[in-house]
């Protein structure tokens, strides 16, 4: 189950970046991509977009199988376009289609800015823990305090959500095997029988969610945390020369793309 | 060091806590023991502040226990639950410790140093990165005794916290108890009766009410009243109750050396 890119370690110049070097560029990044129309701009973005995974050796993980999920999406597409888009020269026919020039630069177009924008972000996320994320987003997020955001509390939800999300996957199979052992079959059957197995797990579970939330609250509270009272932080980012040399190699990037886009 | 007056408390209408008074004394290892739904757990509510008593006081080193001073209370007395999983609360062991450091606003330079003493004090301190998914047990709860030591140094309520572990981690956590003993008042909620035999103070607690209170001595000489409560024997006193009806002539004691000298030499 690779959605996103989960987390590899390996210790390249990208896994060891600042989160939020991480979270800007990629910011900076899709804004190119979305401020860009021209196919030498598009060229020169996904030629740097694939260094960028080279260099982060996500190449060996399962990058590939989000592509190919991109393949029948974009054979869609271009079913589509073809269909609709009747404006450039015609390029062939096929029957009575006529098949426009534009109908396939639009396909080619859309196809490379949904390769990027996956491979930015599962860059992002297999080069960055979930915790580092968090506390990215929190760090990053720190302005909107003014506005009364409970920004610390959002970043302390996301952590306690990862921290339990395998233990849910557990109790979900211990569950799942102790109502299996009760004559409750959750593989075959009807509809209305599938039904019921979802009911004989999703009960049992919430409950324990439940007990498990009461249980947590009472721990955080005896061991002092409260949302009214301030609190200092034991992870602290760094930026270092990296994060600053990377952050101008983005911007470099950035402005080359507008540059080949509007001034040439 | 704590101290129970006519304390009643409830979580519906009906009372759990019923007119209960004790006196646990400081610096002392006392037991709490009681059958399931006894009230042991809301016991230790109370005394964490975590539940209001309806009526009665609570007194922790001769401070009333309410809203306004719960701070103090929680950096007196530490409490360690029963289920390692759901008090582990950061997403890795050194974090965790972290967390209580952090609500005691505890400069971020200072952070580190402490965290390693207090995992060496655990034996915790090869797997500070680790993620508690890839802890057993055992070691998740002695997370949860590091978390708890540093943020509340004078007293640490144990809530049945080896009940859910396999043999030997309940080896390490009493192993870490006994280590713990000096100086700090220790209060074990516990099925086991075994542990009673090492305890300086016992209370006993049945449907809500305190049923006997004492030091062991005082507690074992009435094995009457402890079957009638069904609270199982510990084994010496099995093996003494035995001896008698065969008519070996033991006195009660709860050194097992001494019965197995009588035994012997009655034979
Ligand atoms: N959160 C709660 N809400 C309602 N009733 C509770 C709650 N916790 C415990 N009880 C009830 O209070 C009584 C005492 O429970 P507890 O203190 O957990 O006992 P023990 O720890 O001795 O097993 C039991 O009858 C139990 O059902
Ligand atoms: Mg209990």
């Amino acid at each position: 189950m690779t959605v996103l890119g989960k987390y590899t370690h390996y210790n390249t110049l990208l896994h060891r970046l600042d989160p939020r070097t991480k979270l800007l560029s990629l910011i900076i990044m899709v804004v190119a991509i979305l401020a860009t129309t021209k196919l030498s701009v598009y060229l020169f973005l996904i030629v740097i977009v694939f260094i960028a995974l080279i260099t982060a050796k996500i190449f060996r993980n399962s990058i590939i199988n989000i592509y190919k999920s991109l393949v029948f999406m974009g054979l869609m597409l271009l079913v589509f376009n073809v269909v609709l888009i009747k404006t450039g020269t015609v390029l062939f026919v096929i029957g009575n289609i006529s098949v426009h020039q534009n109908a396939i630069m639009q396909t080619v177009f859309v196809w490379m800015r949904l390769i990027m924008l996956l491979s930015l972000s599962t860059l992002l996320t297999a080069t960055t823990k979930p915790l580092d994320l968090s506390l990215g987003l929190e760090k990053s997020m720190e302005p909107l305090k003014k506005w009364h955001v409970p920004v610390n509390e959002i970043a302390l939800i996301i952590s306690i959500s990862l921290r339990f999300i395998p233990v849910f996957a557990t109790e979900a199979q211990k569950i799942m095997k102790a109502q299996t052992a009760r004559g409750i079959d959750f593989e075959k059957g009807k509809l209305n029988e599938k039904m019921r197995g979802i009911v004989a797990l999703l009960v049992p579970l919430f409950v324990s969610a439940f007990q498990k939330a009461t249980d947590l609250a009472n721990a955080m509270e005896v061991r002092g945390y409260s949302t009214t009272k301030p609190r200092t932080k034991y992870r602290v980012l760094k930026m270092n020369k990296n994060d600053f040399a990377f952050l101008m190699l983005v911007l470099l990037i950035f402005i080359t793309a507008l540059v080949l886009q509007y001034a040439l | 060091m704590i101290k129970f007056e006519n304390v009643r408390f409830g979580y519906h209408e009906t009372d759990v806590i019923n007119n209960v008074s004790f006196n646990i004394p400081k610096n002392k290892y006392t037991c709490i023991v009681g059958h399931n739904g006894s009230g042991k757990s809301t016991i230790a509510k109370l005394i964490m502040g975590l539940e209001n008593c309806r009526s009665g006081k609570i007194f922790v080193d001769g401070i009333e226990v309410n809203d306004s001073n719960l701070d103090v209370i929680r950096e007196k007395i530490g409490i360690v639950f029963q289920n390692p999983d759901n008090q582990f609360i950061a997403t890795t062991v050194e974090d965790d410790i972290a967390f209580t450091l952090e609500n005691a606003c505890v400069p971020q330079h200072q952070m580190q140093k402490i965290i390693e003493e207090y995992a060496t004090k655990v034996g915790m301190q090869q797997y500070l990165k680790h993620d508690p998914e890839k802890l057993s047990g055992g070691q998740k709860q002695r997370v949860a005794l590091a978390s708890v030591l540093v943020g509340s140094s004078e007293a640490i309520i144990f809530d049945e916290a080896t009940s859910m572990l396999d043999p030997e981690g309940k080896q390490e956590i009493n192993q870490l108890i006994t280590e713990l003993k000096h100086n700090r008042t220790i209060i074990s909620i516990t099925h086991d009766m075994e542990e009673l035999l090492n305890a300086d103070y016992v209370i006993v607690l049945e449907k809500g009410v305190v049923v006997m209170e004492g030091t062991p001595d005082v507690i074992f000489s009435d094995i009457e009243k402890l079957q009638q409560l069904r609270l199982r024997l510990p084994f010496v006193l099995q093996v003494i109750l035995e001896a008698k009806l065969k008519n070996f002539n033991v006195n009660n004691t709860m050194r097992i050396e001494e019965v197995v000298e009588v035994l012997c030499r009655s034979v």
